[in-house]
């Protein structure tokens, strides 16, 4: 194919614009990495770029034997995952029973998506797990607020609602109960959108730090994320080093710098995320139009 | 093709990673003592290193940047996927009437895009006043309080370290009420503008 003059001017110049998007992704992580790998002479002198100077991975070492960080690493998988699964279940039921006509389905419809637009905010939130619930320092507070949301329900719903009420009706007269209709008919209809739904709700808990932040005081209870908040981002107000530093002065390693300990916390957090997502990232891209764009 | 994936996987990478991920990111890159940036300025002008996190004038640059590199990748898709839905005979029609590119651009791809673009705004003027919590919050420290504090993280620190509840659930409340009229309005504009609306 020939290609004309103007076609191969903007080849030449959306493909260089791509490769610097691409690496202005990628070489943040290289640095990163490069600085977490570096001796400390080679940090102190400025010289590190992209590539480690000197290797010298206790950094790693000590994260990876940090009761801490591993602790917080099971917990993560733990509380993402009760999340997602009682959270499509909990959205599923709901969003099956608004398929349904039953008496006061507006009211309850109006004030389910009220609840969208307007919350009490975060002081209401706040007290109401701590004073009226009493669930404060529990990992109930970091799964129960998350199970419910409405966006989904309404997704989900649109999806019931294409199932023709035909099916549903001989179903009835088949003599299968709502349980039976729900789990042989619906179910099987709507598992690409859960599957979509379920994706989404994996990855914003695994990445919720904000909760853990208010709700949490037992170390042992950490998520991943708020793990490297504390190491990396909160500086301690009584010594005005950070945790990392703190660490490091614990562990006796003094000549590794935080630098290194703190690059070296983000490569690891950051490293599940990294080596699912290749795979997964078909799936989410399709289950991002499933509840946008409508043909 | 498979350049096109590459760069699709790649760019969609930032959407996925936690602010906490990118906040730490961005801090180490500008950090003063290791961070790229100042390496690189250093060994090019030999200045002394800045600490960009904690000057004024780079805070909003900083905000808006991490911003646009985090969402770039998906925002993409959305865009992606409303522009392969104008139909491609559009597209023929205009070459046979002698459209160039450009006018293509013009008359086809964005009236096209406009009924997406108008949802997605709708989605999102409903958070204006409240958004960036997170972004903020992970970024900004005491020296930068003046050119960063966004109302969320300001009632933040108004309501959870100096107790002023009721100051911050009437700011709360104040948001809400002022975000579900934005949406109204912005809901009524697009009515009439591109027929589309929410309700």
């Amino acid at each position: 194919m020939i290609k004309s003059k103007g076609r191969i001017t903007f080849e030449i110049i959306n493909n260089t614009l791509m490769i610097l998007l691409c690496l202005s992704i990628v070489m943040p992580f290289m640095h990163i990495v490069a600085v977490s790998l570096s001796t400390e002479k080679a940090l102190v002198e400025m010289s590190v770029s992209f590539w480690p100077k000197g290797f010298d991975s206790r950094a790693y070492k000590s994260i990876l034997q940090d009761k801490i960080f591993l602790k917080s690493f099971i917990n993560t998988v733990f509380v993402a995952g009760t999340i997602t699964i009682l959270g499509l279940i909990v959205n599923v039921l709901a969003a099956y029973g608004f398929s349904k006509k039953f008496f006061g389905k507006k009211i309850f419809n109006y004030y389910f998506i009220l609840t969208m637009y307007f919350s009490g905010g975060l002081i209401p939130s706040y007290l109401l797990m701590t004073r009226y619930l009493k669930l404060k320092d529990s990992y109930l507070s970091l799964i129960l607020p998350a199970l419910v949301s409405v966006y989904y329900i309404i997704i989900i719903r649109s999806q019931i609602e294409t199932i023709p009420a035909s099916l549903l009706e001989a179903a009835k007269i088949d003599g299968a109960t709502e349980t039976q209709a729900l789990f042989k008919i619906v179910m099987p209809t709507i598992v690409p959108t859960l599957a979509a739904i379920g994706m989404f709700i994996a990855l914003g808990s695994w990445n919720s730090w904000f909760n853990v932040m208010i709700y949490i005081d037992d170390n042992m209870k950490w998520t991943l994320q708020y793990y490297l908040r504390k190491i990396v981002l909160e500086k301690s107000i009584t010594s005005g080093m950070s945790e990392a530093a703190q660490k490091m002065m614990e562990l006796g390693t003094v000549d590794v710098r935080p630098e290194n300990y703190q690059n070296a916390a983000i490569i690891l957090v950051a490293l599940p995320i990294v080596c699912v997502y290749p795979f997964v990232q078909k799936y989410f891209v399709k289950g991002i139009l499933v509840g946008s764009v409508k043909e | 093709m498979k350049f096109k994936k590459v760069v699709q996987t790649i760019s969609y990478l930032p959407y996925f990673i936690s602010w906490v991920v990118a906040a730490s990111l961005a801090i180490s890159i500008l950090s003063p003592t290791t961070g790229i940036v100042n390496v690189a300025i250093n060994s090019i002008f030999g200045t002394e290193p800045t600490y960009f996190m904690v000057k004024k004038e780079y805070f909003r640059t900083i905000l808006i940047g991490t911003g646009i590199w985090k969402g770039i990748g998906m925002s993409s898709v959305y865009y992606l996927a409303a522009i392969t839905s104008i139909d491609p005979t559009l597209y023929e029609a205009a070459t046979i009437d002698g459209a160039g590119k450009w006018r293509q651009t013009w008359n086809i791809t964005i009236p096209g895009l406009t009924s997406i673009i108008i949802v997605l705004l709708l989605l999102q003027i409903g958070s204006l006043l409240s958004i960036g919590f997170e972004q903020v919050y992970l970024l900004y420290n005491p020296m930068v309080y003046e050119v960063a504090d966004v109302i969320s993280t300001y009632t933040y620190r108004l309501g959870l370290e100096q107790a002023q509840f009721s100051a911050t659930t009437a700011i709360g409340i104040t948001q809400s009420i002022v975000n579900f009229g934005l949406l109204f309005a912005a809901n009524k504009t697009a009515k009439k503008i591109a027929g589309w609306s929410m309700w």
